[in-house]
């Protein structure tokens, strides 16, 4: 699958497009686009965020339009396990990204919007919506609308519903300068294995996955 | 194809073999490795046998090899799809594995994939098989050695589907199974992969070393496929399916797992129109539907009327009133296919629709929608085509879709909901919110439904409603653009034109038959050659009494009897009841007929009167029936080894003639029949000219050079002395071509069907009076009638007063007549020429 990551050059909207290859599956939502953009993002976040977004689809190859580093690969591999993932675009060149000291807080409709997210400090809230128009920011939340949250997992398993709306935060974490992840209303899932695989994944792009 | 109930426990795994006759010693062998599965105990195996000449032996085989058996009985060649369409139609279990006859199981596998599938269910698992060396020919083989397969084996190259693919059944409901179009030998198994992986399943490679396939070594199928003709054909036929055909769903009349689609439909207090709705939704062709009604609490006879209807396919749900969002979204949940069709309950379902929802379903696209033709209670109809459709093409072009011509996939409806709290305008809120997240639909090219204007329709009641909600919804979507970037879309959508529907330039004609049976005389022509089933259609419309008008209820029964027929209307050239029996052309029959004409004529014919012959094949239910009707002339004829009952009658006008033959052709599409005019001095002429022997009749049908000759003659003095050089005629012609030898000028026959004579009389006034119009829609400009046709004045008595308005440009001793149709005559012009006929017929 090749996927690349558009952003609108008036900063009001991004695209993240899926190639489907031979074996993929085909997305329900090849281009999922998100009401905003970041202004910066890092290659290994990007990766991650391709990773969230069309995990049911990806059969083997990725191709990512800014590839990623060596590490980043490893840890999708492990993320696609059993599936023979096989990241093509590795980057060797390091590069930094940019950290905070700060938790964000993803809320996703229709999974876990109805949770009360405990903040501290310069915590954010990102919520992603799923219809409407536009962008809005405060100092503490930040709401984006995306079809992202249309995506299908099958099953009725939250957190593996909420991960492509989580490949949008992630696009914005370095913008918010977070370096911590946490899903409310998702304690029940901190034990799973599906936990655990998704805490080495955003690890890898320097987000710690913390318990709500 | 819906999978029965069973009260013994379902299989985990289904794994289904096709076979046909060769490899009998392999299949044993694969049944044998089967059984041996670790997984054996929650596993059944299906060899779906497609034809086998001697299918007591595979049975058996089947049988001893601990797998069921299913038989196809076919006439025709090899087809994998459809003999594994079957298995798997038989089979109940969740998980199903498709495989060859000659592939060996290694234990471990059928386990492996179904727990990959419980880990990851969409997804499709392949193993990619290890050819054994020609010294594991199926005679070498005793034992199940694994390691010495594993020795002795190469690895296939991993550019088709493998050896097996493993799926969840459900897939099948997206797919409709593998395409039964392919035939004899390759690539449905690459077709039905990729329309998985299309519709969203990632295609996942089993390796591990306990999860191996073994293919017993033998001769190449491939080789043995092409060397013949039909078999090269077939690979080519395939090829080009897998190559060009971009649909996701095939085998749309008989899908391999049902039902292939769900019709939603929402009420409330409509059913003086819901009968109807439901009647067109039943006659259409494809069988393994299901339709959700939803009772949104009506207090009227709603749930009466679908009880009475009759039909399994029909769900009815009720709820309390809760809005028309509500009742929607409670249908698009009841619904147990993958495809969910919206229809209003006032509204009429084209025939063709759902074959044109699935034929427009390509890799991408969430759904697809069609154009649409209003109707009011005159009659008159309005088409819209649609447009093109997208966010901005809804915001800002209009007229883009209209949302009960929509199919859409079901898993984009649960996630779209219709807004409950909205209280009108649900359905283009809808339709806006698709399209502003990236919903794909493609336009079919057809129209979908006949929609039902009136005074009750929910567009009208809650007007203000519905442009408030509309309102506030593009506005709010309107907000994804910046000003310049909406001035881009706005112009772009001026600039959008309609979709082109097939039928546009003749809405009437393509839809015009289907309009609710107050506004149509609908006509029905009888396609089924089985003359059991084509009797069995005949006592349907007898009993329902359809007379001068065949209603829908008729329609919607002789569907469930699995009649094919023609649908027209009286007055389009579609189906005329003359035109219902038209068998096709058989010389055996026309030299039958000749003969009898001869004879009947010699019997019964009297100059001056007209004689009136059927035939049809003896040993038929219409035989009989003809037998019975027709006591003047009765006759079998043996031609070429076949039987047919002749009879005919003797009238004192043609016109009655003509509809004698009528009535002989409505008892079946299998009887010929001939009208002999013997009046006008013909029958003077054709003894004259030796055509007709007293004593052996007619020798051959009235065509004969010099009876043409004269008659044409006739014709062409009629026109040379009151047509100008550029003039465009239609002749009442019978199909004679000579007749249109008009010294240059454009003529056509009349009626006339897409160019070509229509091949029958028009069954009465009505119906000749739109033929007429037809004609000088397509820019006719004179009405000729020659002298053998000038009976219809007579027998057509309204299309003769008809064309009194008209101007008449000639008219001849012999009896040929000229009309002008471009424009009645006024009135003034009317009474005069309507006194010179007075005083020319009394003298002067």
């Amino acid at each position: 699958m090749d996927v690349t990551i558009e952003l609108d050059a008036s900063r009001r909207g991004t695209t993240v497009r899926a190639e489907a290859g031979q074996y993929d599956g085909h997305p329900l939502f090849p281009s999922v686009t998100v009401s905003g953009a970041p202004f910066s993002l890092h290659p290994d976040r990007e990766a991650v965020a391709a990773g969230l977004i069309f995990h049911e689809s990806v059969a083997g190859a990725l191709t990512l339009g800014r590839g990623c580093s060596p590490l980043m690969a490893s840890a999708l591999r492990k993320f696609f396990e059993p599936i023979d993932l096989h990241v093509l675009s590795i980057d060797f060149e390091p590069s930094r990204i940019n950290m905070g000291d700060s938790t964000l807080h993803v809320v996703v409709e229709g999974v876990n919007e109805r949770s009360s997210p405990r903040t501290d400090g310069n915590d954010v809230v990102f919520v992603v919506k799923k219809e409407g128009a536009g962008m809005l920011a405060t100092s503490r939340e930040v709401g984006v609308v995306s079809n992202a949250v249309l995506v299908p997992a099958p099953g009725d398993v939250p957190i593996k519903r909420m991960l492509p709306a989580l490949g949008v935060a992630v696009l914005f974490a370095e913008d918010l300068f977070v370096s911590r992840v946490s899903l409310p209303g998702l304690e029940d899932a901190v034990s799973t294995e599906h936990w655990r695989r998704l805490g080495s994944l955003l690890d890898a792009a320097g987000l710690k996955l913390v318990t709500p | 194809m819906t999978v029965p109930e069973s009260a013994a426990p379902k299989p985990d795994l289904a794994v289904v073999i096709g076979f046909r006759d060769w490899g009998l010693p392999r299949l044993v062998l694969a049944l044998e490795a089967h059984a041996h599965s670790d997984f054996a105990a929650r596993l059944e195996v299906i060899v779906s046998d497609y034809g086998s000449k001697d299918r007591e032996e595979v049975e058996q085989v089947a049988q001893r090899g601990g797998a069921r058996y299913v038989y196809t009985e076919v006439d025709g060649p090899w087809s994998r799809s459809r003999a594994l369409n079957a298995g798997i139609a038989a089979s109940e279990a969740a998980v199903v594995i498709t495989t060859d006859a000659d592939l060996l199981f290694t234990p471990a596998l059928h386990g492996a994939a179904y727990a990959r599938l419980q880990d990851d269910p969409r997804s499709i698992q392949l193993v990619q098989c290890r050819d054994l060396s020609p010294g594991f020919h199926v005679d070498a083989i005793d034992e199940f050695d694994w390691e010495a397969f594993e020795a002795h084996s190469t690895f296939r190259p991993r550019w088709g589907m493998g050896g097996m693919i493993a799926f969840r059944r459900e897939c099948l409901l997206e797919t409709a199974g593998y395409d039964e179009r392919m035939e004899i030998y390759s690539g449905e198994d690459l077709d039905f992969a990729r329309r998985l992986a299309w519709a969203g399943h990632r295609l996942s490679w089993i390796d591990d070393p306990a999860t191996r396939i073994y293919h017993v070594w033998h001769s190449s199928s491939r080789t043995a496929a092409n060397q013949t003709p039909a078999g090269r054909l077939a690979i080519e036929r395939n090829r080009s399916i897998y190559l060009n055909d971009k649909t996701v769903v095939r085998n749309v009349r008989r899908p391999a797992v049902g039902p292939l689609a769900s019709v939603a439909i929402a009420t409330h207090n409509r059913a003086e129109y819901l009968e109807q709705a439901l009647q067109s939704v039943l006659a259409q062709p494809i069988e393994d539907i299901e339709v959700v009604i939803v009772d949104d609490g009506s207090t009227d006879q709603t749930a009466d009327v679908v009880r009475d209807l009759g039909d399994s396919r029909l769900r009815y749900v009720r709820q309390d009133n809760g809005g028309v969002p509500s009742a929607r979204n409670r249908a698009v949940a009841e619904t147990r296919s993958k495809f969910v069709i919206v229809h209003d309950d006032d509204d009429i379902f084209l025939p063709w629709r759902i074959e044109a929802h699935f034929d427009a379903l390509t890799v991408g696209a969430h759904g697809t929608y069609g154009g649409w033709v209003d109707f009011s209670a005159d009659g008159a109809l309005a088409a819209r085509s649609g447009k093109s459709f997208s966010a901005d093409a809804i915001l800002y072009a209009g007229g883009v879709l209209l949302h009960p011509t929509l199919m859409l996939r079901k898993e984009i409806l649960e996630r779209f909901t219709y807004d409950e709290s909205l209280r009108a305008g649900s359905d283009y809120n809808l339709v806006t919110r698709l399209a502003t997240s990236g919903v794909k639909l493609n336009h079919t090219g057809e129209f979908h439904i006949l929609r039902r204007l009136h005074e009750s329709n929910i567009t009208h009641t809650t007007a203000d409603h519905q442009q408030e909600s509309a309102r506030r919804t593009t506005n709010l979507m309107r907000r994804r653009l910046h000003k310049a970037e909406e001035d881009a879309a706005r112009a772009a959508a001026r600039g959008m034109g309609p979709v082109v529907c097939r039928g546009a330039e003749d809405v009437a004609g393509r839809v015009g038959p289907y309009l609710p049976d107050d506004l149509v005389r609908r006509t029905i022509r009888i396609d089924e050659a089985d003359a059991a089933r084509a009797e069995e259609a005949r006592q349907v419309l007898v009993g329902l009494g359809a007379k001068t008008s065949v209603p829908w209820a008729a329609l919607h029964r002789l569907r469930a009897l699995g009649v094919d027929f023609t649908v027209g209307a009286a007055g389009e050239a579609g189906a005329a009841p003359a035109d219902q029996a038209r068998a096709p052309a058989d010389e055996v029959e026309a030299a039958a007929m000749r003969d009898v004409v001869g004879q009947a004529i010699a019997a019964i014919g009297r100059p001056g009167k007209t004689v009136a012959v059927a035939l049809t094949e003896a040993d038929t239910p219409a035989a009989e029936v003809l037998w019975d009707a027709a006591p003047e002339f009765q006759r079998l004829v043996a031609a070429d080894g076949r039987q047919f009952v002749a009879v005919g009658s003797v009238h004192e006008h043609i016109g009655d003639a003509v509809g004698a033959v009528s009535g002989f052709e409505r008892f079946s599409s299998s009887v010929r029949s001939v009208v002999v005019d013997l009046s006008n001095g013909n029958m003077r002429a054709a003894i004259a000219d030796g055509l007709i022997d007293e004593g052996r009749g007619i020798s051959q049908e009235p065509g004969d050079a010099a009876y043409r000759e004269r008659l044409t003659g006739e014709v062409r003095e009629a026109v040379e002395q009151s047509l100008p050089a550029t003039a465009h005629v239609a002749v009442v012609s019978r199909g004679d071509d000579d007749l249109l030898d008009l010294d240059g000028r454009h003529a056509q026959h009349f009626p006339q069907v897409d160019g070509t004579y229509a091949g029958h009389h028009p069954g009465d006034s009505t119906e000749a009076i739109g033929f007429l119009r037809s004609a000088r829609a397509a820019g006719v400009e004179y009405l000729l009638i020659p002298p053998a046709s000038a009976w219809w004045l007579d027998y057509y008595e309204d299309f003769r007063r008809h064309l009194e308005r008209l101007r008449c440009v000639y008219r001849g001793d012999e009896g040929a007549v000229i009309f002008d149709i471009r424009e009645p005559l006024r009135r003034q012009q009317r009474v005069v020429r309507a006194l010179r006929e007075v005083i020319r017929r009394h003298g002067s």
